[in-house]
């Protein structure tokens, strides 16, 4: 006999493991703040990235420009420049990132546990089942007897 | 209205049935079409040009995650851009790599949403996508909405400087026309209005459809569509949007019977059969609104079953027979929700198989001699209204009570 109670809760708990919790337990490795600083290094990385390859846009586009004025221009200046617009841009993608990931992290949390808690529910209907299964079988050796 | 309802539930059905089957189409068809858009318009590599190779790349994206899949798209505009110039090919590409670091890292999930957007922009429907997007997304959604409209204007600009690019080849200054298109594409207020305006509808539609009053959805959907077609007249009085105004009305009403009919698939909630509770516990005092599913069950087909066997049966089998048949129909009657049919018919049918005799009819007439056939008319479950599955979200994942309630 099917055990629809029983077969629900399988059901759940394999969609869950399907979708949100293959990157939950994935999560789960971490510590909440390894796991955090792990997004902001990438973060900075991402970020790193996508400006080396914006500076290279534009210096194409002014490509003109900068080998006309390659003599007289203040480097200096524009360094300062640029490295001020990318630690800005790294200040707010971090700061974005760390409440991000963390909202994300506890919300994790919240799914897992409900997780391990209706695998133990589905442990204990396993441990009835089997422990009636055992009184039925001495139930009938004691019959046979 | 109950004809939606059974359509609504045959379609559910189907759905549930053939899931994997049915997303893995609809991402090909997505695919399909994005590709062969791109082929339309930049043509310049044969190989890739070939029908055979649209196709079988379109099939293998089926089966990727929807991130990759907008890689494999992207790698198919780039290359197919190579052969028209490599300067416009490398542009191309650092563009889509600076909103993949800058933004798409981020939402994953929600990756074709950026091919989606231009594919239904050239289909005529590019309304859906904010609507859908603030209906059953988040607010992370504005970012690759954003970024499709990028994409969108990006592939127009570069359609609309084809002539000038194919002139430009043979000349001495490849600068000037990848200067062109850097200038149009981002001194074109047309993209930053339509950006802006599909972000303000994405944030109407999610805060409308969260607020607690009867209808909020469908609410959300019309105030959405208002706004679009406001932002859109708006935009149009002081830029050049590319889009008549009389086109933005009818698409945007289109889209959003579009999204309403997704929406009915969705979710359908009866408003009034809502139950208000109020209860409290140690720490709080809870007012509480729970407004149920509707689902309408669609109606089976009466089986009808025809057995013959040439044995006679005996009074006594005739008896246990009736008193099977009569148990098993007074559990349906007492079932109240379909899952209880559902279960009931799973559950009750296989048993009543394997110990109901099989029903043979006596002759009067002619006692012996034939074979004689009886045909036995078993209704198995009736159409019953009744609170409808519920999709599984994070928050009652593994409750067992509350499958019915919004």
């Amino acid at each position: 006999m099917i055990d629809t109670k029983k077969t629900r809760l399988m059901t759940k708990l394999a969609i869950y493991e399907k979708h949100e919790g293959q990157e939950d337990i994935e999560m789960a490795k971490y510590y909440k703040s390894d796991y955090v600083r792990l997004q902001v290094l990438k973060t900075i990385l991402a970020v790193t990235f996508g400006c080396v390859f914006l500076l290279t846009i534009i210096a194409v586009y002014n490509s003109e420009f900068l080998l006309d004025e390659a003599l007289v221009l203040n480097y200096k200046k524009i360094g300062k420049q640029i490295l001020g617009i990318y630690l800005l841009l790294i200040a707010v993608y971090v700061g974005i990132v760390v409440v991000g990931y963390s909202i994300k992290y506890t919300k994790s949390r919240g799914r897992l546990s409900k997780y391990y808690k209706a695998l133990g529910k589905l442990k204990k209907m396993e441990e009835t089942e089997e422990r009636r299964r055992e009184m039925e079988e001495d139930e009938r050796e004691d019959f046979e007897v | 209205m109950m004809v939606l309802f059974e359509i609504r539930a045959k379609l559910t059905g189907i759905y549930q049935k053939y899931d994997f089957i049915i997303k893995t189409v609809l991402k090909f068809a997505l695919v399909l079409i994005t590709l062969m858009e791109i082929r339309s318009r930049f043509a310049y590599n044969d190989t890739l040009s070939k029908s055979v190779i649209v196709l079988v790349l379109s099939l293998f994206s089926a089966f990727l995650p929807s991130s990759l899949m907008v890689l494999v798209v992207i790698a198919y505009m780039v290359l197919q851009i190579l052969g028209l110039s490599a300067l416009m090919a490398i542009t191309v590409c650092l563009l889509c790599l600076i909103l993949y670091c800058f933004f798409l890292r981020f939402t994953p999930k929600y990756g074709a949403a950026v091919v989606a957007v231009p594919v239904l922009r050239t289909l005529g429907f590019p309304y859906v996508m904010p609507l859908s997007m603030g209906l059953f997304g988040n607010l992370l959604t504005i970012v690759p909405t954003s970024c499709g409209v990028f994409a969108y204007y990006m592939l127009a600009i570069i359609k609309d400087n084809l002539i000038t690019l194919q002139q430009v080849q043979d000349s001495d200054n490849p600068l000037a026309m990848y200067m062109d298109v850097i200038n149009s594409l981002l001194k074109n207020p047309a993209m930053y209005v339509t950006m802006f305006i599909y972000a303000v509808v994405i944030l109407v539609v999610y805060f409308i459809r969260r607020l607690n009053m009867d209808y909020s959805f469908e609410i959300s959907i019309g105030v959405g569509t208002g706004v679009m077609i406001v932002g859109h007249i708006i935009g149009a009085l002081k830029y050049d949007m590319g889009v008549g105004i009389f086109s933005v009305i009818i698409c945007s009403l289109i889209s959003s019977v579009l999204v309403l009919l997704f929406m009915f698939c969705y979710r359908a909630l009866s408003y009034s059969a809502a139950e208000h509770v109020q209860f409290e516990d140690d720490d709080y005092y809870y007012y509480v609104k729970a407004v149920p599913k509707l689902r309408v069950n669609s109606p089976k087909k009466p089986v009808k079953k025809v057995v013959t066997r040439n044995v006679r049966r005996s009074e006594e089998e005739e008896e246990l027979e009736d008193e099977i048949f009569e148990t098993m129909d007074s559990k349906f009657l007492e079932s109240t929700t379909g899952d209880e049919i559902e279960d009931n018919v799973k559950d009750e049918l296989p048993l009543a198989a394997a110990t109901a005799p099989k029903p043979v009819v006596t002759p009067i007439a002619k006692p012996i001699a034939k074979p004689i056939e009886k045909s036995i008319v078993k209704p198995i479950a009736k159409p019953v209204a009744a609170p409808a599955a519920k999709q599984v979200t994070e928050d009652d994942l593994f409750d067992d009570e509350d499958d019915d309630y919004k």
